[in-house]
């Protein structure tokens, strides 16, 4: 603002002086604000990820130790059977469909002799494969677990194999819910799996 | 078992196989000092056995209807069940979205393994932020160079990790490149004939079977004004699914799948129609005077790197792979062509630029150009030091 004479008044100098400051604060501060606010995103981030490890590790464990076989185990299990059911409905994979989800162990067939064997079945079920062509599975839209067939880098021989399928049938078991086992080409081997009340049907 | 420390190299499922062909290359360049084993969410597991690496895999959520909820658990038990059999010294994700279940797993073994984001650049503008800050889950960032970097306008561009990202150059996965009377003997083909290659993608979110069939019927049209007789070699991904032919038995095209619409050739007509499902095809690519491909990072970067002059056709329907930007640097850079997929009279254009022999030569002396595509053997370097 000028004066009348042309002269800017000490009060308006005064007024752009404090209107420079104000402005200036955002304009210098925005890169540190930026920076905090990505620091506190990483943060926020990281917290949320170890909170829901640190439930889902300690829920994991309880369904491990209660869908183990041996008889400890599953005495265990029995005892604490409802629990086990809470956690398990709260990390298992919820497959399409309804009923309880078979494990079908088809290893040495080809996967499009499994297409055909599994056609027509409408309960729910996973099979396991060690077949590498899995595009006929999945084109059949088939729920699968892929184990290294023997002969290769990871499973040398069939005992390798077999020791993989042990060591990681619990994961499956508390992964998708399951409660039943079965050979493909065995149906009448199907058997509940012990303990069962951990289904959720 | 060998001694050699393990590397357990990841992938995500991705359209294509843009990620498991890069683990592949890495694994292929580690081999001697590391023992590689891919853990792949792709269906194309068949791929990386029949190449003799060690593979393990786990479908993806969303194949067959696996919801995300209880598929993250199982993913993060898989990882941490293969971190205890196996012991990697490290681990290495190559996927733009790292996974909740992958990085909780990752992250309880952080002092026992090295882990390394493989983060594929030329995301698409604005798209992904959120897949950035996982970052600090991994000890290193690795980006697989790309050719067409000066036109890549995604965020990893400006991540706030960029003093732990290492460049490198292109990751092209070629153990062994046939001269090209041997690819043609492989293939089948007269090496003194005009050979042209339609590679247009898997077909996982475009409509790869019309893109196909026009540019099969614009390439005819074109045989027939000039009246040449190329051989047109379409080749098939090997995630799709159809007839398939095997190396040195490529079965004719016309009438044999119903899938892909040549009703518009004259079965009598100039053009001469193969196809092919086979991997991986830098191998084979010298038996092509030029090529018609998708603009995904491993077709366009084996196209580049083995100086072939090609027209690239960019799938728009990505979610972060930017393969127009691709596909606009090649043209603009007189390193290729570009057709968007929807214009006739642009494809007949480009065509008639790619069937000008003049206009090929120049090109492949571009190309020539072009600074090796050694990117793996960077990438194995870098495992390998982060070790000491």
């Amino acid at each position: 603002m000028t004066s009348p004479t042309g002269s800017i008044s000490a009060r308006s100098r005064t007024g752009r002086l404090y209107w420079r400051v104000a402005e200036s604060l955002p304009q210098n501060w925005r890169p540190a604000f930026a920076g905090f606010a990505a620091r506190l995103r990483r943060a926020r981030s990281r917290w949320r990820r170890g909170r829901r490890h640190l439930v889902r590790t300690g829920m994991r464990r309880l369904a491990r130790a209660g869908t183990s076989t041996g008889p400890v185990a599953s005495r265990w299990a029995r005892l604490s059977a409802p629990v086990i059911g809470w956690g398990r409905r709260l990390l298992a994979v919820d497959l399409p469909g309804d009923g309880p989800v078979t494990l079908i162990d088809a290893r040495g067939l080809a996967a499009t002799e499994i297409v055909t064997r599994v056609d027509g079945r409408q309960d729910r079920f996973v099979v396991v494969t060690d077949d590498a062509h899995l595009l006929a599975l999945r084109e059949a839209g088939l729920v699968y677990e892929y184990v290294p067939a023997p002969a290769t880098p990871l499973a040398p021989d069939p005992a390798a194999q077999d020791r993989l399928v042990e060591d990681r049938r619990p994961s499956w078991v508390w992964g998708y819910d399951i409660t039943r086992h079965e050979r493909l080409g065995d149906p009448d081997d199907a058997e509940p799996n012990e303990p069962a009340p951990t289904s959720r049907h | 078992m060998s001694e050699l420390p393990v590397a357990l190299l990841c992938t995500s499922n991705g359209v294509g196989l843009g990620h498991l062909t890069r683990q592949m290359a890495v694994a292929r360049a580690l081999k001697g000092r590391m023992r590689p084993v891919i853990f792949t969410l792709s269906g194309a597991v068949a791929v990386p056995v029949a190449e003799g690496f060690a593979v393990e895999h786990l479908p993806s959520a969303g194949h067959a209807g696996i919801p995300t909820t209880g598929w993250h658990d199982l993913l993060g038990d898989r990882l941490d069940h293969l971190i205890r059999t196996l012991r990697p010294a490290v681990v290495t994700f190559d996927g733009v979205h790292p996974y909740a279940g992958f990085v909780a797993a990752l992250s309880s073994h952080r002092r026992s393994v090295v882990r390394v984001w493989q983060r594929r650049a030329m995301w698409r503008r604005g798209v992904g932020a959120e897949a950035l800050a996982t970052s600090d889950a991994f000890d290193l960032v690795i980006e697989p160079g790309e050719y067409a970097a000066p036109y890549d306008e995604g965020v990893t561009t400006t991540a706030g990790d960029q003093n732990r990202v290492m460049r490198v150059a292109p990751v092209v996965y070629a153990p062994e490149r046939l001269d090209r009377d041997d690819a043609c003997r492989e293939l089948g083909l007269d090496p003194e004939a005009k050979n042209l290659l339609v590679q247009l993608g898997a077909g996982a979110l475009n409509d790869v079977t019309t893109l196909t069939g026009a540019v099969v019927a614009a390439l005819d049209a074109a045989a027939t004004r000039d009246e040449t007789t190329p051989t047109v070699v379409v080749g098939r991904s090997v995630l799709s699914s159809g007839p398939s032919g095997t190396a040195g038995s490529l079965p004719p095209v016309p009438g044999s799948d119903p899938r892909i619409p040549l009703d518009s050739i004259d079965p009598t007509g100039s053009l001469r129609v193969l196809e092919a499902r086979r991997f991986p095809w830098t191998r084979s690519l010298a038996a092509f005077d030029a090529a018609i491909l998708a603009a995904g990072y491993n077709s366009f970067h084996e196209a580049l790197a083995a100086g072939l002059p090609s027209v690239f056709v960019p799938n728009l329907a990505t979610r972060t792979d930017d393969q127009d930007a691709r596909a606009r640097f090649a043209q603009d850079q007189g390193l290729g062509w570009r057709w968007d997929g929807a214009d006739p009279a642009a494809l007949d254009a480009v065509l008639a630029e790619m069937l000008d022999p003049a206009r090929r030569a120049a090109m492949v002396g571009a190309l020539g150009a072009l600074a090796p595509a050694r990117g793996a053997v960077e990438i194995a370097d870098h495992l390998v030091e982060a070790l000491r």
